[in-house]
């Protein structure tokens, strides 16, 4: 299981992301919507662009999650920034380099409706830029944007149970007949668990959950066994993680729920 | 969907219950709201006048207006598809009702009409032309639709005893005459209670709810003054009404509208809010009924409205003609 957040920032939405642009942007739908706790609440390129990048300054991290795009194709590209040729005559001092600036490119496919990005890529401990580039086949718009500083913990044991609760209208007609009006869905995880460290355990609990209590986070529920999109999240705990001291006095076990938001 | 434009500190503010990207962003941030009644006086008419409650919020909609503001200037609309289709629900103020740290509650304020017809004022005419006089005093309503009312406007006999407000005085004579009127942009639309309005609507089973209620009010006898007209209900309750004639036959004539409309069936149902499904007062709704022991095929005439824009029906209320299917 992996987090999006960095325990020690004293920032809302608490990531690592410093500054977030977009090459095109509705004045009604800004790039700001993207660092609410809203999934709905939504960025859109300008009237008919189906191809844009969204540019994040992080500064340090090892994932970014985007979700509820309407986005098919990503290409997300981290760097250091641009490469440094120095001047005929000039080089660094010594015991001073310049930053290569060599990027990592890649691609990923998504349904096109509600989409959901996870994206790892190897660590970088001090500024970097992550541009995304977000192709659709219609305006392109995107709900969340998180990076950074990742937490991780092993994966919740088996016997997790994923519902939903369903904010649609359902009504019985006059003949019996059914009447809907769809509305959102959100998924709800119950009965998750894990054996972990101690210092993970109070990790887990103090640094993050009691830390943000309700509020909504960038989380990859399962990562090592299974890489299916679905496990992708921005979810807030259900109740507050429980420990117990039940696996030896180096271990405990984490008992929690979660619940996406709209 | 429900759309609401607040003006919060002079920026216009676009909210939802739900959240919808249209052509601005409605954030979600409405919690609550009190289901308006467009609804008239009496069960035999008068002024159709829309009432509102409150409306609440969530406070993250003022966390850069904190504390939330007095009062706001309010826009409230609904529409299935676009932006640009909207329908206009409400415009008016919203005043702060209260707050804790969960809710904002803003109460609803309409436009009040504030013209007097002072006393000695005296009327001797049809109620189309009493009605005109009276309505287009308010500088707001500007003429009176009279194409749905009675095709031989009653005459109105009265002289006006004590200062009234226009639109309390031309509720009452419309009640009187079993009229109800409503406003809509700078028009009064006066229409008879013993006719339709406009074209009538057939619903199948498919397009209503279950179940509607069937239910009656007993009227034994209608008092104005020293008139009366008595109903075949003898065991009944007793109404008296103010009279705006002087002759006999006139009042009794009047008495006798209002007697039948008051015994009349009445049905009650919802149906889902889309589209088409806003009635005017005094529309014609017709619905069969298959599910009871023998078909029932029945009509109303719409008198009462209430709007549930969280869980998106209206409920229908009015009189009419229950009958076997």
């Amino acid at each position: 299981m992996k987090i999006i957040i960095d325990p020690t920032s004293t920032t809302d939405p608490y990531d690592n992301v410093t500054e977030i642009t977009a090459d095109s942007e509705d004045a009604n739908f800004p790039i700001e919507n993207t660092r609410d706790d809203f999934t709905t609440n939504l960025w859109k390129a300008a009237s008919g662009v189906t191809v844009a990048t969204i540019t994040l300054v992080v500064s340090k991290g090892s994932a970014v999650e985007v979700l509820n795009t309407n986005a098919t194709s990503v290409t997300v590209t981290v760097g250091t920034g641009g490469d440094y040729d120095p001047e005929t005559g000039f080089e660094p001092e010594t015991g001073f380099e310049f930053e290569s600036g060599v990027a990592v490119t890649t691609v990923y496919s998504l349904p096109g409706t509600g989409g959901r990005l996870w994206a790892d890529y190897t660590e970088i401990t001090y500024p970097h830029i992550i541009t995304i580039q977000l192709t659709a086949a219609a305006t392109v718009c995107a709900g969340i944007v998180r990076a950074g500083n990742v937490e991780e913990f092993n994966d919740p044991m088996y016997n997790f149970g994923e519902d939903s609760l369903d904010y649609s209208i359902e009504r019985e007609l006059n003949n019996g007949a059914d009447y809907f009006r769809k509305r959102n869905v959100v998924r709800q995880f119950d009965n998750l668990q894990m054996i972990e460290t101690r210092a993970n355990c109070f990790t887990f609990k103090h640094s993050i959950f009691d830390y943000v209590g309700p509020k909504p986070l960038a989380i990859r529920l399962v990562h090592n066994k299974i890489t299916d999109d679905e496990f992708i999240l921005f979810a807030k705990r259900t109740d507050s993680p429980k420990i117990t001291f039940d696996c030896g006095a180096s271990k405990g076990r984490l008992r929690f729920g979660l619940r996406e938001v709209i | 969907m429900l759309l609401v434009e607040i003006t919060i500190n002079a920026v216009v503010n676009y909210v939802s219950a739900e959240g919808h990207a249209l052509t601005h962003n409605w954030i979600p941030r409405i919690i609550d709201f009190d289901k308006p009644v467009l609804s008239i006086p009496s069960n035999h008419g008068g002024y159709a006048k829309m009432s509102f409650g409150s409306i609440v919020f969530n406070p993250l909609l003022f966390q850069n207006d904190w504390p939330p503001p007095v009062s706001c200037a309010i826009g409230i609309y609904y529409t299935d598809t676009t932006e640009a289709a909207r329908e206009t629900v409400f415009t008016g103020i919203a005043h702060l009702n209260k707050f804790d740290r969960e809710q904002i509650v803003y109460s609803l304020y309409g436009p009040s009409y504030d013209e007097v017809i002072t006393s000695t004022t005296a009327y001797n005419d049809t109620l189309n032309n009493v009605m005109d006089a009276i309505l287009t005093a308010i500088p707001e309503i500007t003429s009176v639709d009279t194409t749905y009312a009675r095709a031989a406007s009653p005459n109105v006999t009265y002289t006006v005893p004590d200062d009234i407000l226009a639109i309390d005085l031309a509720s009452d004579i419309a009640e009187f005459y079993s009229h109800l009127f409503y406003v809509s942009g700078s028009t009064a639309y006066l229409v008879d209670m013993l006719l339709d309005n406009g074209t009538d609507k057939t619903l199948t089973e498919f397009q209503y709810f279950a179940y509607p209620v069937y239910w009656y009010n007993v009227i034994a006898v209608v008092y104005a003054s020293q008139y009366y007209q008595k109903s075949a209900y003898p065991y009944g309750n007793t109404m008296s009404v103010t009279a705006y004639h002087t002759t006999q036959v006139n009042i009794e004539a009047a008495l006798l509208n209002i007697l039948n409309i008051e015994n009349a069936a009445r049905i009650t149902f919802d149906y889902p809010m889309i589209a088409g499904n806003f009635p005017n007062p005094g529309q014609r709704i017709d619905i069969p009924d298959t599910a009871h022991v023998a078909n029932l095929s029945s009509y109303i005439r719409a008198r009462r409205l209430t709007y549930d824009f969280i869980n998106n029906s209206i409920t229908i209320e009015g009189e009419g003609v229950i009958s076997a299917g």
